[in-house]
């Protein structure tokens, strides 16, 4: 048995030794797509999703034999850390806004084809019908000389972060800045993210909110002037630009300075919140637990859909300061089939089944075109014209290529809900910047500084004095334990009595 | 035609399982440990940057507490269950017994769901974030203390009791001299069975703490996740390893003095 042990021991020690240099290779027919859990159109009768769907339609048109082999992942860290230990062992990744940052600035990710590009060619769907917002967004962040992240990452899912709030408890008007979280009058009925990035942003904007209320009543004066006529349209948009770029500036500072006021804003806000939380902030808010919760534009638009049915109404909103922008996006890491990776990223960027994945999963696709403008109306139920008790809502920003004639604006009377979350607003975009991903070493920082909010921190004494009682506790345990045994009497002998 | 299986057969299909899911990833956990993340060399550094942030130290000490808080409420609270359970001549006791088991069979998390609303309820979900924490585990562990106390009680000799009392021991007498020291097998497994589990549920401490409370557990889990730094997630681990380690000792400790106590003190 002792032989065997030992053996089974050299061989997983062995194993250990070689864990880091296990690679895939790609293969001609076999696409492996890499997304995250449940973020695909599926049919609910046979289970089969879009990515089969595709595998059918390819070797249809092409009279190919291609396979597809799709799996999901639950956090952006765990496909990395996949990626990492095991290199080449997909061909296609959905990460979050930060990881795609990372891993182009970490190489690892593959270039798309001039072909893909290339929005006149006939099978180029996702360069075709990706809004021009979500080009130029990609398009800011340069990368290996003159390109940028259009290059290497194509977007599928957008939105916003805010507050989903209840205001049949709350003031509406509160909850227009970030603020909210840290009133007193809103004690013990909001709740953060359990999750350091969101959250971290949050207190930046809340720390810099005399910065970026500045910046925001700036760029509501353009917007009155544009309205007025006294700038003209490139001039208000040099003008947003130039707002959006100031606060990316602020919504991205990690200097220890600012950490440090972060970290004090969210001791604070901790003691004035109801807590923490990952996903059970939406029926708490449909309990009436809470009124106030930090949400994802995607989620938000779950939450007031559960809480519709359960006759309670809730609402979303972008607070002024500005907030966070963030997508999810394909990208291809190294060694990939980009062919079958391009053909896939092309098929579901087709208008119906941008359309498809977005009934499905309740997210917004980076997709626009007449299609996903049609079905946005239908599903919203909004006029395209003008009526009474009915807003305007410009959505031109989003949808730049609707055919010629047609018109981006649409009148809805739901402003604030559903509709609001999923399809924000120019002037709500325009305040919304990207999160950067953290170098190492910031990163290490401030995850020291959320460990900080959330855990406790007792004084050093007191640490000391804990952890010397418990030490001498044992110590002194032992010491009597062997003193006792030695004093033990011999087998048969008996200790009659003491002293 | 039989089958015959020597012994040695018969512990392969455990000692399969034992190196697959208990050895490797140890050594895994141990390798990750004692690496540094940068440079992939041997280094101490995780631990040092364990046991140099106060924060990670005070988390150590409040899981500490709360395991213990929570190991001697349930002692408290099973010891005299499983004893009136074991005593009584009530037929239906095996009902009763399974009454206290019974929770088991239900999914943890829905239960500790159901307990979150009922706090809610009372109105002491948001007021009191260590009580619930504690009240939750309590609630969870509670069963793996009873079964081990009752199994060791039930299958004391009951003569033990009246001998105690031809020797003219009192009740009382009786209990800390004969009942106690004879279930300490029982009490020591149910508190290895509750205290340690304890250290790392942090589920019940999100779900009734509502992220106020932070335990070891979740640390480990969010330097695995969120943090990705499996190099001090692991060092921490090691930690609580060693932790058990000590515990384990005192373990043994209190065997010995059974088996001396069944031994020599009786007869």
């Amino acid at each position: 048995m002792k032989k065997l042990l030992s053996a089974f021991l050299t061989i997983a020690l062995s194993v250990m030794l070689f864990v880091p240099t296990f690679a895939y290779a790609a293969e001609d027919n076999v696409l492996r797509i890499y997304n995250w859990e449940d973020y695909i159109a599926a049919d609910d009768e046979t289970g089969e999703n879009l990515a089969d769907e595709f595998q059918t339609w390819y070797n249809e048109t092409y009279n190919a034999n291609i396979t597809v082999e799709y799996s999901t992942f639950g956090t952006n860290e765990i496909m990395y850390n996949e990626l990492k230990i095991a290199p080449g062992s997909y061909d296609l990744v959905c990460p979050s806004d930060y990881m795609i940052q990372k891993m182009i600035n970490e190489n690892m990710v593959e270039e798309f084809s001039a072909e893909f590009l290339d929005a006149s060619n006939e099978t180029s769907y996702y360069s075709k019908y990706v809004s021009s917002y979500i080009k130029n967004l990609f398009g800011k962040y340069e990368v290996n000389g003159g390109k940028s992240w259009n290059n290497y990452a194509a977007a599928y899912m957008w939105g916003t972060m805010g507050y989903v709030f209840n205001p049949a408890n709350v003031s509406s008007s509160d909850m227009k800045s970030w603020g909210a979280i840290w009133n007193i009058m809103y004690d013990n009925q909001s709740t953060l993210k359990d999750s350091v990035r969101d959250t971290f942003f949050i207190g930046l904007a809340f720390v810099y909110r005399d910065e970026l209320n500045t910046l925001a009543a700036d760029y509501q004066n353009a917007v009155l002037q544009y309205n007025n006529g006294i700038i003209d349209e490139a001039q208000f948009n040099a003008k947003a630009k130039q707002y959006n770029d100031a606060i990316s500036v602020i919504l991205n500072r990690t200097d220890d300075e600012t950490l440090a006021k972060v970290e004090a804003a969210l001791n604070a806000a901790k003691q004035n919140i109801f807590g923490f939380e990952v996903d059970s902030g939406k029926n708490d808010m449909i309990t009436g637990k809470i009124n106030i919760n930090l949400a994802w534009s995607g989620d938000a638009v779950f939450a007031m859909d559960q809480a519709d049915e359960n006759g309670v109404e809730l609402y979303y909103t972008v607070p002024d300061e500005g907030s966070n922008i963030w997508f999810d996006g394909w990208v291809m890491p190294k060694g990939a089939n980009t062919k079958l990776a391009e053909a896939f990223i092309n098929y579901i960027s087709m208008p119906e089944k941008a359309c498809e994945n977005m009934d499905y999963i309740g997210y917004t696709s980076a997709i626009a075109g007449d299609a996903v403008f049609d079905r946005m109306v239908e599903y919203y139920e909004l006029s395209t014209e003008e009526g009474e008790g009915l807003t305007a809502v410009d959505l031109g920003y989003f949808f730049t290529d609707l055919t010629e004639g047609r018109s981006a604006v649409v009148y809805t009377d739901t402003v604030g809900r559903q509709f609001s979350a999923q399809y924000p607003d120019k002037d709500t975009v325009n305040r919304c910047a990207i999160m950067s991903y953290f170098p190492d070493d910031v990163n290490e920082k401030v995850n020291l500084m959320w460990e900080n909010v959330k855990g406790t921190q007792f004084p050093v004494w007191v640490i000391f004095v804990i952890i010397g009682a418990i030490a001498i506790g044992v110590a002194v345990y032992f010491i009597v334990k062997s003193n006792k045994g030695r004093r033990r009497p011999k087998k048969g002998y008996k200790v009659i009595s003491k002293g | 035609m039989t089958l015959r299986f020597s012994r040695k057969q018969l512990i392969i299909p455990y000692s399969l399982f034992m190196v697959l899911f208990v050895v490797i990833p140890l050594l895994f956990i141990v390798y990750y440990a004692f690496t540094d993340g940068s440079t992939g060399g041997f280094t101490f550094g995780n631990f040092l940057k364990f046991f140099s942030n106060s924060t990670s130290l005070s988390t150590l000490i409040i899981s500490i507490g709360i395991a213990i808080l929570t190991t001697v409420v349930c002692l408290l609270i099973a010891y005299p269950i499983a004893y009136i359970l074991a005593r009584s001549n009530f037929k239906k006791k095996n009902v009763l017994l399974m009454l206290f088991v019974l929770p088991m069979w239900i999914n943890f998390v829905l239960r500790i769901n159901a307990l979150r609303e009922f706090l809610d309820l009372i109105g002491l979900l948001n007021k009191a974030h260590l009580f619930n924490t504690v009240l939750g585990m309590v609630y969870d562990f509670l069963p793996f203390m009873i079964l081990p106390l009752y199994t060791t009680l039930i299958k004391m000799d009951k003569s033990l009791i009246e001998a105690s009392a031809d020797l003219g021991g009192n009740a009382f007498t009786t209990f800390t001299k004969v009942t106690l020291p004879l279930s300490l097998p029982g009490i020591v497994s149910g508190i290895t069975m509750v205290f340690m589990p304890t250290m790392t549920n942090y589920v019940i401490s999100d779900t009734l703490g509502l992220g106020h409370i932070t335990i070891i557990g979740k640390l480990i889990e969010d330097c695995f996740g969120s943090r990705n730094d499996w190099y001090l997630g692991s060092a921490i681990a090691l930690v609580l390893l060693f932790i058990i380690f000590i515990s384990m000792l005192f373990t043994g400790g209190f065997k010995d003095e059974e088996n001396g106590a069944r031994g020599a003190g009786i007869w």
